[in-house]
């Protein structure tokens, strides 16, 4: 009986140990921190697309050109208090736009330099008949780029933070802006003053 | 048995332990003072204590250009102080029946504000400015917040805000650059003088655009260590024993040495308390050589008074919780004296239960000496204006008499046009 106790109380500190992990769903929405997370990025990726997408720019580019717009992915800069990983939104936003099927899609500057590398590789090594030339690139039409912005509201134990993403969609030609579209989030964090 | 289980997670960073890291720095010897530091972590630094261990880490690895692994653990040590703001009520009512170290460590503001500095150095070490300005924006946060809240004491940090400054420049945030430098200079000016550090004031060229700009700063000196200052009084024989206890010779424990002291004078009461004790080193300025050209570097930051000031605002709340607990203490071995008295009928069982709880009152009774002590007691900079290229750049370090005690070489340094380069060095001796 006495052994039983002693394995009673030892077995939870046992427990209590070791650290626990589940295994979720990629689209469950679960807030941890209070921060900017993975839901944030996805849903303001796809909102922000569709708005874009279906706004007055696209008829009138793909009436008057005859084709769909060729569009690129510039910077998010990150004007936020938070280190947020803007790649993360960066390919929230490609994914929106390829599966729209609306628009084409090319590579971004770091993704072309690594083609570039290799070109210059099958130039020296690659076979005449499958060496892909130089030269015959899709120039972008349109470049998407944004800023993502905070204001955060603090006292005490609880804070109020606003996210503010603006992105735009540039002519890379004249330079014209055809699209500014905006999504805000505001959270409400409240953290425990005393624990037992 | 709940005491003893309770105090096994009251370690503290001992004043030999500070003063063995600190005697590694001083050599130059950074990676060493990081080693021995892992080396003891497990006595000196309490679980709950974690951030702690990870900010003293933090600053060795930035100093010996590890940007990356320091960072890491100063973003654990902000995350972890972060939810350190839900206070255990168990351990706060530890704080005025055992000791101060129940509770996990306070950082202190100044501490606080340094976490971003350093990250934001951390960043900008690899070419990482977009990081740098978060680090920037949390800081100027945090120092606007204590500006509002506090009266008196670490309201604002100049330096940081004029590094703050910088860094936004960098990013080509010149609104929320010019804020930062004016408050800045509006600190520097209220406290600059109290504080022994002289206002930043580098006129900028004409031609900034056809220059490169180096920034350089030196972290110098140690800052100063808290350690442990025990008094014990005997009521009945007007006895008093005044000790450090971890300076003797002796190699006993200072819990140890604590609870002889009381079971020898019988009904005694023992105060804890921390002291600062300033740390010498020899460098006293410092000054870059490019081009065969030389600048000297300011004295910007003085965390030595920084820490001083901290350690004042807070020590009157340590003597109440000091004298509290002595008194809660004192009650404890009476009530124990004459609960065992009644219970056994022998006024000599008493005594000894009354010794007994009174020993272990003392040997529980340790003062807070708590700190991120591998900071810089001050930090000094330049801004150069040079010629873009590829150039060696040597910070030579002087006493106070005006002799070259040390020197330190940045070789290959490329300083790009219209850009910036953020150099530092660390000097412990």
């Amino acid at each position: 009986m006495k052994k039983l106790c002693a394995v009673l109380l030892v077995l939870p500190l046992a427990f209590a140990c070791s650290p626990s992990v589940k295994r979720v769903e990629t689209n469950l929405v679960k807030d941890v921190g209070g921060g900017w997370n993975d839901t944030d990025a996805q849903m303001v990726a796809q909102e922000m697309i569709t708005d874009c997408l279906s706004s007055g720019w696209y008829p009138k580019y793909t009436s008057r050109n005859g084709k769909e717009p060729v569009v690129i992915v510039g910077t998010v800069v990150n004007n936020t208090m938070e280190h947020i990983n803007t790649g993360v939104f960066i390919e929230e936003m490609q994914r929106a736009l390829i599966n729209s099927g609306k628009v084409d899609f090319v590579a971004s500057s770091a993704e072309r330099g690594e083609l570039r590398t290799e070109r210059l590789d099958q130039d020296e090594f690659a076979s005449e008949e499958t060496r892909k030339a130089f030269g015959k690139e899709i120039g972008a039409d349109f470049m998407l780029s944004g800023v993502l912005n905070s204001v955060v509201d603090k006292a005490s134990n609880k804070s109020l933070v606003f996210y503010q993403v603006n992105l735009k969609m540039i002519n890379l030609e004249t330079n014209q802006i055809v699209w500014n579209g905006q999504k805000q989030i505001k959270k409400y964090v409240k953290n425990s003053k005393v624990s037992w | 048995m709940g005491l003893a289980v309770v105090c096994s997670a009251c370690a503290a960073p001992s004043l030999r332990y500070k003063t063995d890291v600190n005697k590694l720095l001083a050599q130059d010897k950074i990676e060493a003072a990081d080693q021995h530091i892992q080396s003891k972590q497990k006595r000196m630094y309490a679980k709950k204590d974690v951030h702690l261990l990870y900010l003293d880490r933090a600053t060795l690895l930035h100093d010996v250009n590890k940007p990356k692994e320091s960072d890491f653990l100063l973003a654990q040590a902000q995350d972890r102080i972060n939810d350190l703001y839900t206070k255990s009520a168990t351990a706060e009512i530890g704080t005025l029946v055992i000791n101060d170290l129940t509770t996990a460590y306070d950082v202190a503001d100044y501490e606080r504000a340094f976490t971003f500095f350093y990250r934001a150095m951390n960043f900008l070490q690899q070419n990482d400015v977009s990081g740098a300005a978060v680090e920037a924006r949390k800081a100027v946060f945090f120092l606007d917040g204590l500006r509002g809240s506090k009266k008196k004491g670490y309201t604002d940090d100049p330096f940081i805000q004029y590094f703050a400054s910088l860094v936004f420049e960098s990013v080509g945030q010149l609104s929320d650059a010019r804020i930062s430098r004016q408050n800045a200079l509006n600190a520097y000016n209220k406290q600059g003088k109290e504080m022994g550090v002289q206002t930043p004031n580098f006129p900028l060229p004409s031609n900034i655009n056809d220059l490169g700009e180096v920034i350089l700063f030196h972290y110098n000196g140690l800052l100063p260590l808290k350690k442990t200052q025990t008094i014990q009084l005997a009521w009945d024989r007007a006895m008093s024993i005044a000790s450090s206890p971890e300076e003797t010779r002796d190699q006993v424990a200072p819990e140890v040495q604590n609870a002889l002291h009381a079971g020898i004078m019988g009904s005694a009461i023992t105060i804890s308390f921390p002291q600062l004790e300033a740390q010498l080193y020899r460098v006293y300025s410092s000054a870059a050589v490019i081009d065969a050209q030389r600048y000297p570097l300011y004295k910007v930051a003085n965390l030595s008074a920084l820490a001083k000031q901290d350690f004042n605002e807070k020590m009157p709340s340590v003597w109440f919780r000091t004298v509290t607990r002595a008194l809660v203490k004192r009650i404890a071995a009476v009530q124990a004296h004459k609960a065992a008295a009644e219970a056994s009928k022998d006024e000599g069982v008493g005594v000894l239960a009354e010794m007994f709880v009174g020993m272990l009152g003392s040997a529980l009774e340790k003062a807070d000496t708590r700190q991120w002590f591998t900071l810089p007691a001050e930090i000094h900079m330049t801004r150069i204006f040079v010629a873009p290229g590829k150039r060696d750049i040597h910070l030579l370090l002087r006493d106070k008499n005006g002799n070259i005690i040390g020197e330190k070489v940045f070789e290959g340094v490329i300083v790009p046009r219209g850009g910036r380069v953020f150099l530092h060095h660390r000097s412990a001796y």
